[in-house]
């Protein structure tokens, strides 16, 4: 086994495991810090791929701001330590046994790939990345990616005004807590 | 898995990035976990960890004020508000970070074709973002209240 | 010896869509199936990622799409929040099985 061998297994069993704490855990915040490992795993993975911006793009906006975002939704949402929803004994089998056969078919269809011919090749970094973002192909006849670039940017801004809107919506008087209303 | 071949940067023939070059990142990681294991072990396992509680050391602070109220509160909707508008311009950031690496690099020749345009993409997407800020400001969203 | 290459990959992230598929189907709190969301697409990403080293010709194209998907995950955990949060003022709950308002 080389150490490349090791270092996969390392960060793909620290992930694996935190998904599994994601899914095991009841409360809502545990599952929280049990994601934001995973995440941090994934992200390794993408480090040991080969591709650094990935990589630090995971960690600055899914650990550092998606995650933050989940955190406070459940701090914004959870009375109690105790406020979580216990799942039924029939829940885990029904939804374990579809994810289980999932498993199972998905597997078969990736270890179809084993006879695959090998080609590892370095990735291109970011400066390639960028220019494909920005509508210059790698080179000449190459699909480049303006379009989408130009979308997400729209995107962005109706998902901030969306949600600002939503969070700032006037509140229900019958609401539980009137000391939340003034927001 | 090979380690793929060197790649051709500005700076000339560099060896690929490869995240086995950092194994001394692991050992910190292994010495801090053990350590952190190590404490935690030392202090929480039965029989293992020192107990002699005296009315000073179950206080929370030793020093200061006692805690009023419980920490589990619920927090205000304005941390959320706060928080959407940091996501967003982390999001801005990812995409400003690749432009600003290829922005002033000549190799390849495609500024004489694609600078211009490559130019005003980059301010389109930051007034559309500028946009989404000047609704929030107006929104009220930096008003503390 | 074995040796981890593409399948290895495929497999981890078939585990990561299993586990975000099950917290998806077990999970009554709205933000514990946000979160097996956020597992699923890190499976995708993780996949596309993958493709990009071991397949040539996806190179550039498997790191443009991972980019996109973390962007719209983002986007998407913010209006879902955003909606959690209303349903919250109205409900007291993030029960997924209250929210029955629409249900003839």
């Amino acid at each position: 086994m080389t150490f490349h061998d090791a270092l996969f297994l390392i960060l793909a069993t620290a992930s694996a495991v935190s998904a599994l704490g994601v899914v095991v855990s009841s409360s809502i915040i545990r599952s929280a810090i049990w994601l934001l490992f995973m995440l941090m795993g994934v992200s390794g993975l993408y480090f040991f791929l080969g591709a650094e911006f990935l990589g630090a793009a995971q960690l600055i906006v899914y650990v550092g701001g998606t995650m933050v975002l989940v955190v406070f939704g459940g701090m914004l949402t959870t009375r109690g330590p105790f406020d979580h929803v216990p799942v039924g004994l029939v829940g885990w089998v029904l939804g374990g046994g579809l994810s289980l056969a999932l498993f199972a078919l998905l597997v078969q269809a990736s270890l179809s790939f084993v006879s695959h011919p090998r080609t590892d090749t370095a990735l291109p970094g970011t400066g390639p990345l960028g220019l494909t973002l920005l509508g210059v192909p790698e080179t000449p006849g190459q699909t480049a990616y303006l379009l989408p670039f130009e979308i997400v940017s729209i995107h962005l801004l109706v998902v901030l005004i969306a949600a600002a809107y939503l969070a700032r919506a006037k509140r229900r008087p019958t609401s539980t807590h009137p000391e939340a209303d003034h927001g | 898995m090979t380690t793929p071949p060197p790649v051709l940067t500005p700076a000339g023939l560099e060896p690929a990035f490869d995240l086995a070059t950092y194994y001394p990142m692991l050992i910190f990681a292994a010495v801090i976990l053990s350590m952190a294991c190590g404490i935690v072990a030392a202090t929480h396992i039965p029989f293992l960890k020192p107990r002699n509680p005296t009315k000073t050391k179950q206080m929370p602070y030793e020093s200061g004020m006692d805690p009023i109220g419980s920490a589990r509160m619920q927090f205000d909707v304005k941390f959320y508000l706060i928080a959407i508008l940091f996501l967003v311009f982390d999001v801005e950031l990812l995409f400003l970070y690749p432009w600003a690496v290829s922005a002033y690099n000549t190799t390849g020749g495609w500024q004489s074709r694609y600078g211009d345009l490559v130019f005003l993409e980059i301010l389109a997407f930051m007034v559309t973002l500028t946009l989404a800020y000047l609704y929030a400001w107006r929104k009220g969203v930096f008003q503390w209240r | 010896m074995v040796e981890f290459g593409f399948p290895a990959f495929l497999v981890l992230s078939a585990f990561l869509f299993a586990c975000g598929l099950t917290c998806l189907a077990t999970k009554r709190n709205a933000i514990g199936i946000l979160m097996g969301v956020e597992l699923i697409l890190n499976a995708a990403n993780l996949n596309f990622v993958a493709a990009a080293r071991f397949v040539p010709t996806f190179r550039l194209e498997g790191q443009v799409f991972a980019v996109l998907v973390i962007v719209l995950a983002a986007a998407e955990a913010a209006v879902a929040l955003a909606i959690f949060l209303n349903f919250y003022n109205n409900h007291a709950t993030v029960n997924v099985e209250n929210a029955t308002d629409l249900k003839g």
